[in-house]
């Protein structure tokens, strides 16, 4: 055990691994408590029209059972809020509030018994009679609506007739889903009148929110713990509508209540990343300069009139392609197409990974067309500013990015010509693309406290905010030990718990951000207040005498952090990601050989976790490039492979080794005090587009629709061989 | 009755026929390391070792475990010391939510077993032997370095 305090940027061991890997980290649906009830859910078999009646007989016979919740003897609820700030639900109407059905999964009706074997099998019972209307799930073949926001610059139309160089393409993502392995899991029970939930979500202080809105409680009577998520990625920012059952059916039978949806339910009911079909349209000069991109992207949403008005989630595209890139015309547009599935939330880096699909792989058409290197022409459109707002970056080093990237992978090495490289029956083929995510900050409290214990200081950090695996509880650690010059192990974390300092959502990369300089500002005071008691200036601090000699056994200090408001600069994340596939075209596989990422994500808190977060953001990237996507069966409006055997996450042997490193010395102390932006998010930006470069690199074809699947694959060669003059 | 034996204690449990293994330890042992991520077989998350050998504890009843010998994670380390491989896990960083975790090492560690005998082993060969385990978070090179750690 090392005594000595970890610095910021070091190298620590995750202060949360010990109990992980011991089986000892409580998660949601770990917890027992005494007098427990199991819920099952029922949902719709139709994905839209009315439920007619509910049967519930049957099932309120089986054993065990004690209670079916349905739309009509669900209880009142109030409305939920869903704003920014105050919870979000994905559907503002409560959970059963009435007969109709917007997609299929819905929940209709929820058994609770004695056991989950009981449960399950009286869910099963349930007789739900529907009267079916027609409904729509894929997204060619709905009507869109143009939304009202439609960025622009210049004049795109003219400058894209005008220009000497020109390409017109769409590129397009499937449903993908952020997929935790963890399911959704609640345990909700009634302490006297006060609501205890135990529920894996992103954000205590959302579902607090909703909690009390529905149950006409005060917020400080609802409590909710979040100590360990498995993982989220987005899909447990909502607060979802089995958590409101959970606690509407332990209310009615004063026990706990347990729901933990099954994977099948959670890639159904748990909205995904939405579908997109992108168009882009880029004019430039003939050395590569962008004159012009015009961003056209469709996307679907929910088809619930309420959800469509309040909130018409949209996968937020056009974010990054107006930012990224020094281009003096610009426009998006963005159609968004109801569907009859659960309404789409938000998937790592919303906007950014589909985005960068599009426009990174536009970029590599126009390398190829120009017979240009697809770095060199990044470079030559590079933008030290915003490119929309004008506003420059308050720390930018994507120049270095690339620099150190195509170092280490060998990209000078590259020839220009597609299938360049063979070895043995495969193709290998190099592609590269950029990475960036926005610096986003909120507001955000943090508490320290050092009490005197047994001769020593021990600190205790806390704050509501949760760790997804993310690394929350490590990094709070390192700047309270680096702060302080504490060891790790005389260091306590708490989090993911509403009775802790207020936190924002863990969302958007935010919570270091946000999280990291609170802290170290509650070190401040502290010190500030110990170091009072030194008898000389230069007395080396020793937090436990100087605490007996103000006579204090503890003492506490909360710091804070503002949300971001500098209307002077931009803060944003960047990267440069390079890729080696090994393409077998006889089988039409596609395998990742190597990947090489290096990021300017600010000043690194904790050097551990932020290499695993930048690891994992890549491998989301394989699964997004190459496998990962839900498809809707027309007839009848289910995902056609709801489960983890049929939506493909990848695995140890779809993943390869990864080479990440970031910049050192490039801390952005324009956005926080310690300069460090988050890193959860841009791991996965650039990874599919630079896959698929490398593909056409490798082969010489041009593949625009994720996945990558071997029948796309297969299909392209077979359409390049018979038009031979279009295969470059 | 039930009678289980995991990590060399007995039990005697009054259990619905159709209790999993994976819910005997978890709802009725208290031995929740071992996790549900879909219980159909497909994740790895509730691996747990049956006499030695790897099974899926979702796919397994209870009660046909009577006169084997279950080993969770909660058995693996010797006391307060940790298995090498729950060490080098550590080390490595092999684990973000840590919801996987316990069984890639559960896994893991037959793995070693299984290929003891073997002089050699490839890392593609170790990514093969460990994919029936995933990990959302995408902590695998992690986990490969971590098990090459051990099986040096
Ligand atoms: S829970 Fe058993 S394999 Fe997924
Ligand atoms: S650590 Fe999260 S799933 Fe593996």
């Amino acid at each position: 055990m090392s005594t000595t305090s970890p610095r910021i940027g070091g190298f620590a061991d995750r202060i949360d691994a010990r109990s992980k890997v011991t089986g000892q980290a409580r998660y949601a649906a770990d917890v027992v408590l005494p007098g427990l009830a199991h819920a099952a859910l029922v949902g719709s078999t139709i994905a839209s029209g009315r439920v007619l009646g509910v049967d519930t007989a049957r099932a309120e016979q089986a054993g065990g059972v004690l209670l079916v919740l349905t739309h009509l003897n669900r209880g009142p609820l109030g409305d939920l809020p869903n704003g920014d700030g105050d919870g979000l639900t994905a559907d503002p109407r409560p959970p059963l509030a009435d007969d109709r059905v917007h997609y299929r999964g819905q929940i209709v009706a929820m058994v609770v018994a004695e056991s989950p074997e009981e449960a399950a099998h009286a869910a099963s019972l349930v007789d739900v009679r529907y009267e079916p209307a027609p409904f729509v799930v894929d997204i060619d073949d709905a009507d869109a609506t143009r939304l009202a926001d439609a960025p622009r610059r210049g004049d795109c139309a003219a400058a894209l007739r005008a220009a000497p160089v020109t390409l017109d393409v769409v590129y397009s993502t499937p449903i993908q889903h952020p997929c935790p392995l963890e399911p959704h899991a609640a345990v909700a029970h009634w302490v006297d009148h006060d609501l205890v939930v135990h529920d894996t979500t992103q954000w205590v202080r959302g579902d607090q929110a909703v909690l009390a809105r529905a149950f006409g409680l005060p917020r400080e009577r609802v409590r909710v713990h979040a100590p360990f998520v498995g993982g989220s990625f987005g899909a447990k920012v909502f607060t979802a509508a089995h958590v409101l059952l959970a606690a509407v059916a332990a209310r009615r039978l004063q026990r706990p209540v347990k729901a933990v949806l099954r994977s099948s339910e959670v890639l159904t009911a748990v909205g995904p990343r939405a579908a997109t079909r992108q168009r882009i349209q880029l004019a430039a000069e003939r050395d590569g300069r962008l004159l012009a991109l015009r961003h056209h992207t469709r996307s679907h949403c929910a088809t619930d009139r309420g959800v469509a008005d309040l909130d018409p989630f949209y996968e937020p595209t056009s974010g990054v392609t107006r930012m990224l890139y020094a281009c003096p015309h610009y426009e998006a547009v963005h159609d968004v197409v109801p569907l009859h599935l659960a309404k789409p939330g938000w998937m790592r880096a919303p906007g950014e990974a589909t985005g960068l699909w599009a426009l990174e792989g536009a970029l590599d058409e126009l390398a190829c067309a120009l017979h240009l290197d697809p770095l060199a022409l990044r470079l030559r459109n590079h933008s030290s500013r915003d490119a929309h707002t004008g506003k420059p970056h308050a720390s930018e080093h994507l120049r270095e990015c690339y620099e150190q990237g195509a170092e280490r992978f060998g990209w000078a090495r590259r020839d220009l010509r597609p299938r360049s490289m063979r070895d043995g029956d495969a193709w290998l083929g190099w592609g590269m693309a950029t990475a960036t995510y926005p610096g986003n900050r909120d507001p955000a409290s943090v508490s320290v406290r050092l009490d005197r214990e047994r001769g020593r200081i021990h600190a205790t950090v806390s704050t509501a905010g949760a760790d997804l695996g993310t690394g929350m509880y490590t990094m709070l650690a390192v700047v309270v030990a680096d702060a302080l010059d504490l060891p790790l192990e005389w260091i306590t974390v708490e989090l993911g718990d509403t009775r802790l300092p207020p936190c924002p959502v863990t969302g958007g990369s935010n919570l270091t951000a946000s999280t990291a300089p609170a802290a170290r500002a509650a070190c401040v005071q502290l010190r500030r207040r110990l170091l009072a008691f030194r008898r000389a200036p230069d007395e080396s601090a020793d937090w436990h005498e100087l605490l007996s000699r103000a006579g204090l056994d503890q003492v506490e200090a909360v710091g804070t952090t503002d949300a971001v408001h500098d209307d002077a600069r931009a803060h944003h994340s960047f990267g440069a990601v390079f890729v080696e596939v090994r393409v077998a075209p006889e089988l039409g596989r596609i395998r990742v050989t190597r990947v090489v990422g290096v990021y300017d994500v600010g000043q690194v808190v904790d050097a551990t976790t932020t290499r695993s977060q930048l690891i994992g953001g890549i491998v989301f990237g394989i699964g997004q490039a190459l496998l990962e996507q839900l498809v809707h069966d027309p007839m009848h409006g289910l995902p056609v492979h709801a489960d983890l055997a049929g939506y493909l996450l990848p695995t140890h042997a779809d993943v390869p080794e990864i080479d990440v490193d970031w910049l050192e010395d490039v801390p952005d102390l324009a956005f926080n005090t310690i300069g460090c932006r988050g890193v959860g998010e841009i791991g996965i930006t650039g990874v599919a587009p630079a896959i698929a470069s490398a593909v056409h690199h490798a082969i010489g074809v041009r593949l625009r629709d994720l996945p990558l699947t071997p029948d796309r694959l297969l299909a392209a060669l077979a359409d390049a061989s018979a038009r031979p003059e279009r295969a470059k | 009755m039930v009678r289980l034996t995991v990590n060399g204690e007995r039990h005697e449990l009054d259990l619905d026929p159709r209790t999993t293994l994976l819910d005997a330890l978890r709802d009725h042992l208290g031995l929740t390391g071992a996790k549900k991520g879909c219980d159909h077989g497909q994740c790895g998350a509730c691996t747990v070792h049956v006499d030695g050998r790897r099974v899926l504890s979702c796919l397994a009843l209870a009660v046909a475990q009577q006169g084997r010998e279950v080993m969770t994670i909660e058995g693996l380390a010797l006391g307060v010391h940790l298995h090498p491989l729950q060490l080098a896990f550590i080390e490595c960083d092999a684990l973000q939510c840590g919801f996987c975790t316990a069984g890639q090492i559960m896994s893991a560690a037959a793995l070693l077993g299984e290929v003891e005998h073997r002089r050699e082993l490839s890392d593609a060969s170790i990514r093969e032997r460990m994919s029936g385990n995933l990990c959302r978070c995408g902590a695998y090179p992690n986990i490969l370095a971590a098990i090459r750690r051990v099986r040096t």
